[in-house]
């Protein structure tokens, strides 16, 4: 079955028991009370006036106490109670204000009269005594009224109280404040903003998730105590200091404005939800604001080694070693540990021996937030480097701080060390007087020796684009691309064009042909002369036109000659000469050696000749 | 006779050193060794006056300045050293020494890893070593390319052709690192300060606002130039101008 289903259900058996306890109870009669928690008050106190009825469930409205002796300055709170026992029904209710007497005397809380049908009751006069200044004896032990502080509104059922551990300190000194949440319906809370402490170093404790809640009467009425804040302030100041309050975000839980019955206990069971039975508002709490006396250190008794700290130290002093080399680095190590102002504790300048480098010390600070105080240490690294052989004696160093607990300064003094320093075993580090801490890694090295290789000389200025080996290599590199590229074309064309491979070769031919000749006229074969001497001329003229051989008959060659537009003096010395060896080589006469020299040297000079016009 | 010259012309090329150079460091050398420092100074600043230098040069008279104190003038030869030859490891170790001693230590984030990773492949080479190994390269893809074109070997065509790829590859890549490389080697875009101090203005005359003060051997970055003044960057990121007296170009 779903909750929901559930739920209602029971709300409406509840309801129909309700309404048969109240048709039981019609009719019968009340019964009237009042009575006053304490008959002997202080003008500054409140009394809690309490109105009972009994035997009706139609209780009528109960109007506040009347009259000038008293002011109504809390409730009314009313509670109702219904008993069924054997079929027999009971119903109480009872109405609860808080009064503040207006004037010391005897004062009386006037009746309060009630009608109820036909009938009128009366509660009787109260009288009250109240005390000028002198306090009663109080009925029971209670605390301050938080609702008299300033800040802190007391209809709410909230309240947010700061409680210093101390109101007079000396400057420097811890003051540790909680911060504590009495409520009585709040649901949540967030914190808005920290307390302005001008004047005051402040610390946080890690507040805790769930704060553990206890329970406290406050002025007679019962809290729910929650410590939501723990601060640590440092003064750092003197005088009176002003710390204001701590702002808090609560959400509380407000039942609707409805006449109690013994339902609502039945009812604000947590079955119910909230935001059925119930509704909630944001308010904004406040602490009280604290005033603190702040007291400067004494004078009296300070010691020159004091730097300021304040609170229960102890020293620890360490060296990483007690045997060194000259020129080499030695870690020394102080360090402050205790309780107080661990963020502003510092070590007093040490005198350290002049034989030796000192370094800025590096500090490194750790505090401790989770006790009862604010603690932690300090750590001071300092880092020394003996510039002379022998003893070096690094003596203890007193550092004092103020106990405020015993309220005397007390001085701690540091661990002498005497270390040994071994003579350098080569070329020294380079007297300098800069050192610094980022150097540590290389101390105790030297630079490295020059170059006794001068290396590549070049002039200053000079780029790669004047170096002799650039170009030629590169030009090289391009030669050889050249070169293929050029070879590749003009073996590509020899073969591709015929003609273009003729005019090329024309002279090479012509000369072997010639030199065919010459040597068939050394051997007196003359007809394989003339043949030769024929082919040569012919076979020249005819590759250099891209003309076939055989049909280049002398008039053949004088028509295409002239078209060339060669001088006709050369081209008839050749049709004469082409003749000539024609007729020579067919007619049976033999000529004589000379006659065949001059026509060999004829055709070399016509080739050399033609070589330059076509 | 005309042979006999081309081949001393390229003998000429490898010929290792300019003797009287060689003699003068020498003399500087012993000069430093026998810890007369400011005469090896003066000898190794006359050769640089001639118009000649070499990476054991100013490493060398980085060392000279270092031992006479003067840190900043160290750095400049340290850094002018490191800007021909960015692995020699004791240029670098020596400079990381140097720069423990200035003041204006400027811790500078190391560069992105695949930057730094290029950087490290340009600087493996000088700008010279790039132009060499191209031009090697370029030898052997030409060879390579004129048997391709020329020759006939069916058998090992296609080992000539792959490694014709290669080549043009190696080549492809190479050229903008040699362009980096140039370019960081004869850029003078840093400076280091070699005057004790100096203060850093607003605007290029004296009278104007004071930025900032900056102490010898701090690395700056040269933005622009106005008569006598430079308009300088530090490491991290502060600007200003500062007189040009004081600055040595590395």
């Amino acid at each position: 079955m779903p909750s929901s289903v559930r739920r209602y259900r029971l709300f409406f058996v509840s309801l129909s028991l309700v309404l048969f306890a109240v048709g039981s109870l019609a009719g019968r009669e009340i019964e009237i009370s009042a009575r006053v928690d304490r008959d002997q008050i202080a003008i500054d106190e409140v009394i809690t006036f309490t109105i009972e009825l009994q035997g009706a469930t139609d209780f009528p409205t109960i109007p506040p106490p009347s009259g000038n002796d008293f002011v109504v300055v809390g409730g009314p709170s009313q509670s109702s109670n219904i008993q069924i026992v054997n079929g027999a029904m009971t119903a109480s209710k009872s109405v609860t204000w808080r009064l503040a007497p207006t004037r010391a005397g005897k004062l009386q809380i006037e009746p309060i009269t009630l009608r109820v049908g036909r009938q009128t009751y009366q509660t009787p006069a109260l009288t009250v005594q109240v005390q000028p200044a002198a306090r009663s004896t109080p009925s029971r032990s209670m605390p301050q009224a938080p609702s008299r502080q300033p800040g802190q509104p007391p209809p709410l059922g909230i309240f947010l109280r700061a409680t210093p551990s101390k109101t007079t300190l000396y400057k420097g000194e811890e003051l540790v404040i909680n911060y504590d949440l009495y409520y009585q319906n709040v649901r949540t809370y967030a914190r808005q903003k920290l307390p302005a402490a001008q004047g005051f170093w402040v610390e946080e404790f890690p507040a805790a998730n769930n704060p553990t809640v206890t329970t406290e009467e406050v002025d007679g009425v019962v809290y729910k105590k929650a410590r939501i804040q723990r601060l640590a302030l440092f003064p750092t100041t003197t005088g009176e200091l002003q710390i204001d309050p701590m702002v808090i975000e609560c959400e509380v839980l407000v039942p609707r404005q409805r006449r109690r019955s013994q339902f609502d206990d039945f009812f604000s069971d947590p079955f119910f939800s909230d935001s059925f039975f119930g509704q909630s508002r944001q308010e904004q709490i406040e602490s009280n604001r604290l005033t603190i006396q702040v007291k400067p250190l004494p004078i009296e008794g300070r010691p020159p080694s004091f730097s300021g700290c304040v609170g229960q130290y102890g020293l620890r002093s360490r060296i990483d070693t007690l045997v060194i080399v000259q020129d080499q680095a030695l870690t020394l190590r102080y360090t402050l540990s205790g309780s107080g102002n661990i963020k502003a504790a510092q070590l007093p300048a040490f005198d350290f021996p002049a034989a030796c480098e000192v370094f800025e010390p590096k500090i490194t600070r750790y505090t401790v937030r989770s006790a009862g105080s604010i603690s932690g240490r300090v750590e001071y690294e300092y880092v020394l480097i003996p510039r002379r052989t022998g003893e070096l004696l690094i003596p203890a160093f007193p550092v004092a701080y103020f106990d405020p607990l015993t309220q005397r300064y007390r001085t701690l003094t540091t661990q002498p060390f005497r270390v040994t320093v071994l003579p350098p075993k080569e070329m020294g580090v380079a007297t300098t007087s800069a050192w610094r801490k980022e150097e540590i890694a290389l101390l105790g090295q030297d630079i490295r020796f020059i170059n006794r290789q001068a290396g590549e000389w070049r002039r200053i200025g000079a780029t790669v684009w004047q170096e002799i080996w650039f170009w030629l290599f590169n030009s090289f590199a391009l030669a050889i691309i050249a070169a293929t590229a050029a070879y590749r074309w003009w073996s590509d064309r020899l073969t591709a064009d015929h003609l273009w491979a003729r005019r090329l070769r024309a002279m090479s031919i012509a000369q072997n042909r010639l030199r065919a000749a010459a040597a068939a006229r050394s051997e007196a074969h003359w007809e394989a002369f003339w043949g030769a001497l024929d082919q040569t001329l012919g076979g020249y003229i005819a590759d250099r036109l891209g003309l076939p051989i055989t049909s280049l008959s002398p008039g053949e060659v004088q028509h295409r000659l002239s078209e060339r537009r060669i001088a006709p003096a050369l081209v008839a010395e050749i049709c004469a000469l082409l003749r000539q060896i024609e007729t020579t080589r067919f007619t049976p006469q033999p000529l004589t050696s000379e006659q065949s020299l001059a026509s060999e040297l004829a055709v070399r000079q016509l080739l050399q000749r033609l070589g330059r016009v076509i | 006779m005309r042979r006999c010259l081309i081949i001393l012309l390229f003998v000429s090329c490898w010929l290792p050193a300019r003797p009287e150079l060689e003699v003068r460091f020498e003399q500087a050398n012993q000069a430093y060794l026998n810890e007369d420092y400011p005469q090896a100074i003066a000898l190794y600043e006359a050769i640089l006056h001639e118009g000649y230098t070499s990476p054991g040069l100013t490493y060398n008279l980085g060392n000279a300045y270092y031992r006479r104190g003067e840190i900043g003038q160290a750095i400049l030869y340290y850094e002018k050293t490191l800007k021909w030859r960015p692995r020699d490891a004791n240029a670098r170790f020596n400079l990381a020494l140097a720069n423990a001693r200035i003041k204006d230590r400027i811790e500078v984030p190391p560069p992105f890893w695949l930057i730094g990773g290029y950087q490290r492949i340009v600087n493996r080479f000088s700008a010279t070593g790039w132009a060499a190994w191209i031009t090697a390269w370029l030898i052997i893809g030409a060879l390579l390319w004129a048997l391709d074109r020329i020759a006939d070997w069916r058998r090992v065509r296609r080992a000539i052709r792959a490694g014709l790829i290669l080549a043009g590859l190696i080549l492809l890549l190479s050229l903008p690192l040699w362009t980096q490389r140039y370019r960081a080697e004869n850029r003078q875009e840093y400076a280091i300060l070699t005057f004790a101090s100096t203060r850093c203005l607003a605007a290029p005359q004296e009278g104007s606002t004071e930025l900032f003060i900056i102490h010898e051997g701090a690395k700056l970055q040269l933005l622009d130039r106005e008569g006598e003044w430079f308009k300088i960057e530090l490491l991290d990121g502060k600007q200003g101008w500062i007189a040009a007296a004081g600055v040595g170009l590395i």
